[in-house]
């Protein structure tokens, strides 16, 4: 029986001595044999889930960020690096058994992502050799173990103890809205007037879309008609979105959660009911303006095209161009992208294009109107079934411009295989 | 064998009541462990005299004509002004600059006549004598040295930042870029127009070689944008006459406003930065209009100027700029009222903006119930109004070289 009790206990103080050691949040860089031999080495001072150096030419990039653990104050590195950074600094290895590691030029810490930035002394060695970074104190009296700088990161990484099934990757597709232009038409109606130039008016618009390894919003929207007919025609689309495959942007998470707290709204097709909604949370810049690493920034682009009232072009008559219905006097035409920066839509990105009434006056050319053939015009009035459209054209480009909020999200080339 | 037994019944005990409290102490402990120490009780200033005499950044402007490309700026950080007069006395003479190369040797130091501080910047101008190209570090200390900053590189238009302007006190998601765009107002020009009447009658051809034409007048407007709060939705793209009812008049679809930037012809552009919160250096409130018809309202703050060596001067880093104003006079036939005010804002040293010029399209005709379009195709320029800066007063904002 005693010996059963020693079994027991013994068991105990082997198995949960050692899981309770551990139930702490680690420092990568564990104690590892090299560095300098600095005196009071206390590995487990700093609580770092990775330390990143961002690989760019032409200088191969001189900072390493080490990400701190978020959402848990205790972990926060302004405990032992001061506000603004300066009570401690980083030490640079070519390997685990370097002795003579370079010191850091200078140091940033960022409160808000709990994050410590450190710029290589490298004293022109090439940055591509330092592969392990050490955090101290300025004192020495605490530092982290030698932590493997990465040039690439994970979305573990980034992620740190959150779920990657709650990463959202966010699509956009394009749909085209249908206009029209005549001389009986305006913003909210289309008179089919005698001898009416029928056109048509083209613009793009964009849409948003969600998938996850635990729910989506697919699938696209693909087409709607118009309420009744166009003038004795059904032939047009008000919104044709057939053919557009939604292209992957960047990544959101599902749910509030550090760093993850700014709701982002979007919206996913151009009518129907809860098309717009919250389809992810992304994280916020720091003082800094700088994202938590490994995030890139997103931002609302918004492109606002001109009304297109007669007389802006010349029609194959040789006529001013007649009025039509692509009227933006309440910003309702206008065009939101949210997006990377590194993704800026270009300028004059936003094409609208017309097919304008192929009538060109003259004998023999008076089919294409409405109305007009065959005679009498009045038994015709109010149709439109033998216009015709000359080729598309662009009627007008327009410039996306940059709003606000800029908040962070996950990069796509992170999101391969979720 | 009773008593080893006794001492394996303490020693289990003890296990016992050990392996318990560690549990529960440890176990329960969910936050991050510093692993190797059992507390966390580190705590460190950054500097031995943070709160007394703290600074955002050294500055030499490089391209400055002489004498004052031999300056070293030090920019006290926000809200600190009271400490720096406290530390180094108004005039800024009970402290000098230590003036270091790139190894931190010194060079030499400010006499009491090479330093001054600015209280509308809260900065500290330091001359510097020897040769440029080894003046690399600087830091600043009062004659006791009682009160010893940390030492700045010397930063340059290359190497300042957004942030380092503004140091870490403020926030740089709250900087404000500032864009102008322009608004063209459509006037409509025909024989007995007045600012409240427009008819379809025939007419003979007006003052602009038509029956009507439309006068376009460029206004600039303002819009904002910072990281978190931004007013562009503000911005419309056009208005028609009539619009809300019939969008026409005379049956004519004609614009009363054109304002993006693909209607204008114009860009909308990045101008300046402003702080958008009143603290700091930043308090002189900027009003701007985001379009036709809206109110002015503070867009964010800028900072004043002061006068140094006989010259109007920013704080370092920082741009001078100052509002003209042109205002408009009815003409005839038309329904461009007087007195439209438009708000220019330049480099005081730049030449003034071009006049604000009236454009023609002309080639519009009326039927008596009806007119047709003018041509849009064709404008010809008429009227013009001066801009001036008369009675206004310069301020310093962020230049565009620092905003994202």
């Amino acid at each position: 029986m005693k010996s059963i009790r020693w079994l027991i206990l013994s068991t105990l103080c082997i198995a949960l001595l050692p899981s309770c050691l551990n139930t702490g949040v680690k420092t990568l860089g564990k104690k590892v044999v090299g560095g300098t031999g600095t005196p009071t080495t206390d590995a487990d001072s700093f609580s770092i889930t990775a330390a990143y150096r961002k690989d760019v030419s032409p200088d191969d990039g001189l900072t390493v960020t080490l990400q701190g653990t978020i959402g848990v104050a205790s972990a926060n590195l302004v405990n032992l690096c001061g506000a603004a950074g300066a009570s401690c600094t980083c030490e640079f290895y070519q390997g685990t058994s370097d002795t003579a590691p370079k010191g850091s030029s200078s140091v940033g810490i960022s409160s808000s992502n709990n994050s410590y930035s450190c710029v290589i002394n490298n004293g022109g060695v090439d940055p591509d050799l330092f592969t392990y970074v050490k955090i101290k104190t300025t004192d020495g009296a605490k530092t982290s173990g030698l932590i493997k700088i990465d040039t690439t990161l994970t979305l573990e990484q980034v992620l740190g103890s959150l779920d990657k099934k709650k990463v959202r990757k966010i699509f956009r597709y394009e749909c085209q809205r249908t206009f029209f232009e005549g001389e009986g038409v305006n913003a909210n109606a289309i008179n089919c007037t005698a001898s009416q130039r029928l056109g048509i008016v083209s613009a793009p618009y964009n849409f948003y879309l969600y998938q996850s390894q635990e729910d989506t919003n697919f699938p696209a929207y693909t087409v709607s008609t118009f309420d009744g007919d166009i003038c004795e025609r059904t032939d047009f689309f008000k919104v044709n979105c057939t053919g557009a495959t939604p292209v992957l942007r960047y990544g959101l998470y599902k749910q509030s959660a550090a760093p993850f707290i700014v709701g982002v709204t979007m919206t996913k097709a151009p009518e129907g009911d809860n098309s717009t909604e919250i389809f992810g949370y992304a994280a916020l810049p720091d003082n800094a303006g700088n994202c938590p690493l490994g995030l890139i920034k997103i931002r609302p682009y918004v492109v606002q095209p001109p009304s297109i009232i007669a007389g802006m072009f010349t029609n194959p008559d040789g006529q001013p161009s007649p009025g039509s219905s692509f009227i933006n006097v309440s910003n309702n035409l206008n065009n939101t992208l949210v997006e990377a920066e590194t993704d800026a839509p270009a300028a004059n990105s936003y094409t609208v294009t017309r097919q304008p009434n192929a009538y060109t006056g003259g004998p023999g050319s008076g089919g294409p109107r409405c109305n007009a053939n065959p005679p009498p015009q009045d038994e015709n009035i109010g149709s439109c079934k033998n216009a015709t459209f000359a080729g598309s054209t662009t009627a007008l480009t327009a410039s996306y411009n940059s709003l606000t909020p800029v908040v962070c999200a996950i990069p796509r080339d992170l999101l391969t295989g979720i | 064998m009773k008593k080893l037994y006794k001492i394996r019944k303490v020693v289990t005990i003890a296990l016992f009541v050990f392996a318990g409290t560690y549990i529960f102490v440890s176990c329960l402990d969910t936050k991050p462990k510093t692993l190797g120490n059992s507390k966390i009780d580190f705590t460190a200033t950054d500097t031995a005299n943070v709160d007394t005499f703290k600074f955002n950044f050294a500055y030499r402007d490089s391209a400055a004509a002489a004498p004052l490309n031999k300056y070293v700026y030090l920019q006290g950080a926000a809200n600190t002004k009271t400490t720096m007069i406290a530390t180094c006395n108004s005039a800024g003479t009970n402290c000098v600059c230590e003036f270091l190369d790139a190894t931190e040797t010194e060079l030499e130091e400010s006499d009491s006549t090479e330093i001054s501080f600015d209280s509308n910047g809260n900065y500290f101008r330091c001359e510097y004598d020897g040769v440029l190209g080894s003046l690399a570090k600087v830091r600043i200390r009062n004659l006791n040295s009682t009160a010893i900053s940390p030492i700045f590189d010397i930063l340059d238009d290359t190497s300042l930042t957004a942030q380092k302007l503004i140091g870490s006190e403020l926030n740089v998601n709250r900087i404000r870029t500032v864009s102008k765009y322009y608004c063209d107002y459509h006037f409509l020009q025909k024989i007995g127009t007045t600012i409240t009447s427009f008819d379809c009658s025939a007419q003979a051809a007006s003052g602009c070689g038509s029956v009507y034409c439309i006068l376009k007048l460029p206004f600039p407007f303002y819009l904002y944008s910072d990281n978190l709060s931004t007013n562009f939705p503000l911005r419309i793209a056009d208005a028609l006459y009539n619009g809300g009812s019939t969008d026409k008049i005379c049956d004519v679809q004609i614009k009363r406003l054109d304002c993006t930037d693909t209607g204008t012809g114009t860009t909308t552009a990045e101008q300046f930065g402003l702080y958008s919160e009143q603290t700091g250096i930043y308090e002189i409130p900027v009003l701007l209009a985001a379009g036709p018809s809206m109110p002015t309202l503070p867009y964010g703050f800028a900072a004043k100027t002061s006068t140094f060596l006989g010259n109007t001067v920013c704080p370092p880093g920082l741009v001078r700029r100052i509002f003209y104003n042109a205002t408009t006079a009815n003409i005839a036939d038309t329904n461009l009222p007087g007195s439209l005010v438009a708000n220019e804002i330049q480099d005081p040293d730049a030449a003034a903006p071009a006049d604000l010029t009236t454009q023609q399209y002309i080639g519009g005709n009326c039927t008596g119930t009806s007119c047709t379009a003018p041509n849009y195709g064709f404008v010809t320029n008429s009227t013009s109004f001066a801009y001036s800066d008369a009675g206004q007063t310069e301020f310093c904002v962020i230049p565009t070289s620092l905003l994202d």
